[in-house]
């Protein structure tokens, strides 16, 4: 059969599949995919054919026949479990337990590690099975023997692991074997069973969804969450700023010009708008009622005329100079103008600061 | 066997005590361990500790009495809640009625005063650890959990402060939120605020930084006091939850109680 990853047409159903997902049918014989498969297994499960109850090995992993080279193989090693003194040694001359030389590498390992190589049909050892594998990966993008092996009854591990009761090499002993038969045959069924899955496993690993399918999807989902949980995290963020507030405006008209007394501390919009309004001989200028020291509101002392804060206790003169206690610069003072009917208009959103010689700037105050 | 040793044999061999209890009087080693391995409320602490893990003069039993605090005051913040209404509107009447009015009003006060001996007793839990010594290896994490947990109490501390809604506490929230204008980067007087901008656009101002989302305005006001209470009550005492059991279960996993060397 051909590549592995290319698609077949199944002989039942019609469908073109990926050839990987092919299995022998129990019924036809035939190659057949994956779902008729299936199928066709239930069938059998629901009537209740003695197939399916004589071998449970093999309804157990009907994934992996395909890989495996069919069922003729199988079927044999089963019987040789289950029928010991009848069954030819077909191990390769490797016992099923103990130690072995591998030929490839020359090493001795346990035999359970042992799988058949596809380049040289000898069992080898596990490493030099994956390094061939690597090797024949690169060499050529699809070779696949295992998939079509079909009824080519190579010896596989199953058979491997039948020997025990065949061969004097294994853990039986020699003499016994005969007579102990019918009481070893279940266990050494069930080992041979987990054996198959594990060698299986290291052979040919088939499925619908493989590896490398399987960590795309994954990364592809965990990037997904990660961009949702981001995207919700500035939307939370976002949350924690409010688009209306209930304060008083940063532009504001505070009245005209002649309503300030000279020479006077004008309180009235202290509260409201925070802010105090004082008119000189030549000019008018808006002072902060933000403390420079630690933002408390300072209170303006008529009879010592000066700013006193009651924090902290700092002075401020009425220009907005600090001359006593712990605030490091003078009061800010805000933008005002003269809006277009006349009256006096302050924009807290600009403030000048008098250490960085903004109280020069015409916008910081207004002449009358 | 007399009558009571029967009613006595009765009970503890009764389905109900067996099914809350899986395991025979605390009188074998065995027993006493499962004791704590199998109550949900001890499996933090560890199954045995060390003399001098209980020795006074050597742990001042800060971290026990600030967990105890911890418990006093979430009961009482819980019972003041029953009668406290975060809005500028109630907010200082209520704290006037609690004290005034109510039955049992002194649970403010003990929240109050527990909420001080908290800090104090954290400051000096830190003290003896430092002390001690018990910051370093394999108690490093520990430390650095211990820094977060202290910072939260701070937090609660501070956020508890305006609750009350009076002078003393908007001015002192007014003067501690003032220095998240200086947070660099974030709050629209600090380091690097003048170069994040869009063309001659400032995009940090007093309506955009850090003290603004803090305060939910651009000074004290009843947004702020929601805020703080949300805080207060929800945000920061189920953090110091979450990581106080963290601390808990690393002070067991690295070894215990530290002693002396």
């Amino acid at each position: 059969m051909a590549d592995l990853k290319s698609e077949i047409k199944c002989p039942s159903c019609g469908e073109s599949r990926l050839a990987s997902s092919f299995l022998t049918s129990k019924v036809s014989g035939q190659k057949i995919c994956i779902a008729c498969f299936r199928k066709e297994k239930k069938a059998a499960g629901a009537s209740g054919s003695e197939a399916a109850k004589a071998s449970p090995a093999k309804a157990e992993t009907p994934k992996a026949a395909a890989a495996e080279g069919g069922e003729a193989p199988r079927a044999a090693a089963l019987e040789a479990a289950t029928a010991p003194a009848a069954a030819p040694a077909t191990t390769g001359g490797l016992a099923a337990e103990g130690m072995a030389k591998c030929p490839a590498c020359g090493k001795e390992m346990d035999v359970k590690r042992f799988v058949t190589s596809k380049k040289s049909g000898q069992k080898v050892c596990n490493m030099c099975y994956q390094a061939e594998r690597k090797a024949g990966k690169a060499d050529q993008p699809a070779p696949s023997a295992a998939a079509g092996a079909g009824a080519k009854a190579k010896p596989k591990p199953v058979a491997a692991a039948a020997g025990p009761h065949a061969s004097a090499a294994g853990p039986v002993p020699a003499g016994a074997g005969g007579a102990a038969a019918p009481a070893m045959a279940a266990p050494g069924a069930a080992r041979v069973r987990a054996q198959t899955v594990r060698l299986r496993s290291v052979d040919q690993p088939s499925g619908d969804v493989d590896r490398r399918d399987f960590l795309g999807w994954l990364a592809l989902g965990w990037t997904a969450f990660t961009a949702a949980s981001a995207q919700s995290a500035i939307a939370l963020g976002r949350f924690m700023f409010p688009n209306v507030l209930f304060e008083p405006p940063s532009t504001f008209k505070i009245g005209y010009p002649e309503e300030f007394e000279i020479g006077k501390v004008d309180e009235r919009f202290k509260a409201s708008n925070g802010i105090w309004v004082i008119r000189s001989e030549s000019m008018i200028y808006v002072l902060s009622t933000v403390c420079t020291h630690l933002g408390c509101t300072p209170n303006w002392l008529e009879t010592e005329r000066k700013f006193k804060c009651p924090c902290h206790g700092s002075g401020f003169q009425k220009d907005g100079i600090n001359f006593e206690g712990p605030a490091p610069r003078p009061l800010e003072r805000f933008r005002v103008k003269r809006a277009e009917d006349g009256q006096v208009e302050v924009d807290t959103s600009k403030k000048f600061q008098y250490e960085l010689g903004q109280w020069n700037d015409p916008e910081s105050y207004l002449v009358v | 066997m007399t009558a009571i040793q029967r009613i006595k044999q009765k009970f503890f061999e009764s389905q109900v005590w067996r099914s809350i209890f899986r395991h025979g009087y605390p009188d074998t080693r065995r027993n006493q361990s499962l004791a704590v391995l199998s109550n949900v409320f001890l499996h933090l602490h560890p199954v045995s500790v060390r003399k001098s893990g209980i020795r006074l003069s050597y742990t001042w039993c800060m971290g026990g009495i600030s967990f105890f605090l911890f418990l006093v005051l979430t009961v009482t913040g819980v019972m003041l809640m029953f009668y406290y209404r975060p809005t500028a509107e109630f907010a200082y009447n209520d704290i006037v009625q609690l004290r005034e009015d109510v039955a049992m009003g002194i649970m403010r006060e003990l929240h109050r005063w527990g909420a001080h001996a908290m800090v104090i007793s954290v400051w000096l839990h830190m003290y003896r650890v430092f002390l001690t010594g018990s910051y370093k290896p394999p108690r490093e994490f520990n430390w650095a959990v211990g820094v977060i947990l202290l910072k939260l109490t701070l937090l609660l501390s501070f956020t508890g402060y305006l609750l009350p809604w009076d002078q003393l506490a908007i001015w002192a929230i007014t003067v501690g939120t003032n220095m998240a204008r200086a947070t660099p980067g974030a709050g629209h007087e600090g380091p690097f605020s003048s170069m994040i901008k869009l063309g001659d656009i400032p995009l940090l101002h007093s309506g955009s930084d850090v003290r603004f989302a803090l305060l939910g305005g651009r000074f004290v006001a009843a947004p702020a006091l929601l805020r703080f209470y949300v805080l207060h009550c929800v945000g920061f005492p189920l953090i110091a939850g979450v990581l106080m059991a963290v601390h808990f279960w690393r002070v067991r996993k690295d070894g215990g109680v530290s002693g002396p060397l």
